[in-house]
């Protein structure tokens, strides 16, 4: 069951108990207090018979003139009472009881009246005679007792029902009691059961993040520290004591494979927290001793209801990954280096043979010879491309900037294309601009970035397409920008992304040519980056290519 | 003995007829030695500088063809003692390399002159041509 639903069937309860004991309590206040005033009236009523014959006897004893008035005003009390029990017991059960009283108290008035009004305070003056008057008297004894046995049946009456009443009530009290002790014990059991339940909650999570085996760092949404696990203390040197609270930014510096800083803007956890961005990528992070380590990270924006309330980076030190990938690149550069002089040796003496320096070629032989030339000519190429590449990722490639022209690059370049250009009827045009300076760059890897971009105009298109070779300079940007484009085979819109990843091909091509290798374009961003460029393009499918590269003026 | 007697016969040689092959790599040093020769050249071959320092003493080729990574002495170890030399001054040297090493070479031999091939991107045609082109100027 859920939270709430528990929380609310407790309140529902709590609160039917509420109402149905305040209810009880009303009731068993308003039956008391009619009780308590039908018992006072009963007493009241037969103190005041009792004194009322009193004076009876004190008439009979003393015979004065103030036994008259004062029978007249115990007559009224009794009165007074009467018309009390009056209201109160119209009702009820007890009624009968009071019309009896009341008769009997009307005897006892009429005879008491006679008894007064007749007889004076001396017995010989007396009207009546001395008989009429114990007749009288016998009358009176008699209502009298009459009336005392009504009362006091009236009396017993209320106190047993007064008894009955209070037992009962007793009771509910009791039950309520109890009920009300149940439910309390059952709520908080209940509660102690929910807080425990959260606790454990909270702890789980707790204890799930922060034992999480990978480097782990949880932020607000103002990129304040909230949480880290415990592997992360290890890997940037901070304990999270140290820095909760605190703006990650403040804490890891974030830097690229030069050591520089990335901007801001350009931190994953900015791109989480402002636009949603879930950035996956890898960097360098500077640990508390200001020693760096390369990570990969998966930054990832936290939504609640919609909107952004934090970000987790989730990283991973691979140092290890690094070395071996080094020593990986280390070997393709050894053993592509080793591949060269026997590779030289074969296209030598393939070479020596086709032009007949050891003897005549029959044409069957040539044609077979020549498959050899060309397959290891396709091996050499092969094999220096993995070996820029491998000096490209080991970084051996020192770029070595000059003062550059680049036109003549581009000519010297378009040289060595235009055989193929020639046989395969392209058409060419070039548009170099006039006003472009020599400026700082590093030829090699400018030559090999014309090289690849112009080998793939040519070998993507089919014959009799257009090729352009464009190169401007933009002397308010201070970047030349370089254009290859051609109305070739074009790139899949949904590989475009994937492009310049090493080895890939995209997948319209691969019919073309089998013997790619998927390497070209990896190296031209790879050279582009190190020059401190950018490259991008616009492709469509069956349309063409068009490559586009900027290269900061300098 | 073997060296004394061809004292006697390259006394008698132009030199720019004679070159030198300074190649560890026994296969290339080998096409390279077939093709010259069959163009008309007068050959030695040496498999390391060391070899190549002393074969060059005897020899005075008109031209060396240098490699570069060799054991006991380099290529451009051995082409900065013979540049040391009174004679070695002058003599004509194409290194023969990998694209790799351009930079290096550059900056080693940045008073010499000498002439450049990179082994797998030419054909052993276009060595004859550069070295008969080198032999007449």
């Amino acid at each position: 069951m859920k939270i709430q639903t528990k929380t609310a069937i407790v309140f529902i309860v709590a609160l039917a108990v509420s109402i149905f004991a305040g209810v009880f309590i009303y009731i068993a206040i308003i039956q008391t207090k009619e009780n308590a005033a039908k018992s006072v009236i009963a007493s009241g009523l037969s103190k005041e018979i009792f004194r009322r014959m009193n004076l009876l006897d004190e008439y009979l004893l003393y015979r004065t003139e103030s036994s008259s008035a004062q029978w007249a005003l115990r007559g009224r009390m009794i009165d007074g009472f009467l018309g009390e029990a009056e209201k109160i017991f119209n009702k009820s059960d007890e009624r009968e009881i009071l019309v009896s009283i009341e008769e009997s108290n009307k005897i006892i008035k009429q005879t008491g009246e006679q008894l007064f009004a007749n007889f004076s305070t001396e017995p010989d003056t007396a009207k009546f005679s001395r008989k009429v008057e114990m007749q009288l008297m016998d009358q009176l004894v008699i209502a009298r007792s009459q009336m005392i046995d009504q009362v006091n049946q009236l009396e017993i009456v209320i106190r047993g029902k007064f008894a009955v009443l209070r037992q009962k009530l007793n009771m509910r009290v009791g039950m309520i009691v109890t009920l009300l002790f149940f439910i309390i014990l059952a709520d908080f059991t209940w509660i102690q059961k929910i807080i425990r339940k959260l606790a454990e909650k909270d702890a789980k999570e707790k204890a799930m993040l922060i034992s999480i085996g990978d480097g782990m760092i949880a932020v607000d949404k103002d990129g304040r520290i909230i949480a880290m696990s415990e592997k992360t203390e290890k890997m940037i040197g901070w304990r999270f004591d140290e820095v909760k609270g605190k703006n990650l930014r403040d804490v890891v510096s974030v830097i690229d494979e030069r050591g520089e800083i990335i901007a801001k803007e350009k931190l994953p956890m900015y791109l989480a927290l402002t636009a949603g961005i879930t950035t996956t990528t890898t960097y360098s992070y500077v640990r508390k001793d200001d020693t760096s380590f390369p990570v990969s990270m998966v930054v990832t924006p936290i939504f609640f209801e919609g909107k952004i309330i934090g970000a987790i980076d989730n990283f991973r030190d691979i140092t290890k990954e690094k070395e071996i990938d080094r020593a990986k690149t280390e070997f393709v550069s050894l053993a592509s280096h080793q591949l060269r002089t026997p590779l030289t040796a074969v296209s030598w003496y393939t070479e020596m043979i086709l032009s007949g320096d050891v003897g005549q070629v029959v044409p069957g032989q040539k044609k077979y010879l020549e498959e050899i030339y060309y397959g290891n000519k396709r091996m050499i190429k092969l094999v220096d491309t993995l070996l820029d590449i491998s000096r490209l990722e080991l970084g051996t490639f020192k770029v070595n900037l000059k003062p550059t022209n680049i036109i003549a690059l581009a000519r010297y370049v378009l040289a060595e294309e235009k055989p193929k250009i020639e046989k395969k009827k392209l058409v060419f045009k070039e548009n170099f601009g006039s006003d472009i300076p020599a400026f700082s760059t590093d030829p090699s890897l400018l030559r090999m970035v014309f090289q690849n971009l112009l080998d793939n105009a040519v070998e993507y298109t089919p014959e009799k397409g257009a090729i352009d070779l464009k190169v401007a300079f933009d002397s308010a940007k201070k970047n030349i920008l370089i254009t290859v484009s051609d109305n070739g085979y074009g790139i899949p819109q949904n590989q475009q992304d994937k492009i310049f990843t090493k080895s890939f091909r995209a997948d319209n091509i691969r019919n073309y040519n089998t013997s790619g290798t998927g390497l070209g374009l990896y190296v031209v961003k790879t050279i582009i980056d190190q020059l401190g460029g950018k490259i991008w393009l616009k492709s469509e499918e069956g349309k063409g290519t068009e490559f586009y590269v900027s290269l900061p003026f300098k | 003995m073997y060296l004394s007697h061809l004292n006697d016969i390259i006394k008698y040689m132009e030199n720019d007829k004679i070159i030198l092959i300074v190649e560890d790599e026994k296969s290339l040093r080998e096409a390279l030695n077939d093709k010259l020769t069959r163009e008309g050249f007068t050959v030695f071959e040496a498999k390391d500088g060391e070899e190549g320092l002393e074969m060059s003493r005897k020899v005075r080729p008109g031209l060396i063809l240098l490699d570069l990574l060799m054991p006991k002495m380099s290529g451009t170890e051995m082409a900065k003692k013979l540049r040391e030399e009174e004679w070695g001054k002058n003599v004509k040297i194409i290194i023969l390399t990998n694209l790799t090493e351009e930079e290096k070479v550059k900056r080693e031999l940045e008073n010499s002159v000498y002439e450049y091939i990179i082994k797998n991107d030419v054909r052993i045609d276009q060595v004859v041509e550069k070295v008969k082109r080198i032999l007449e100027c």
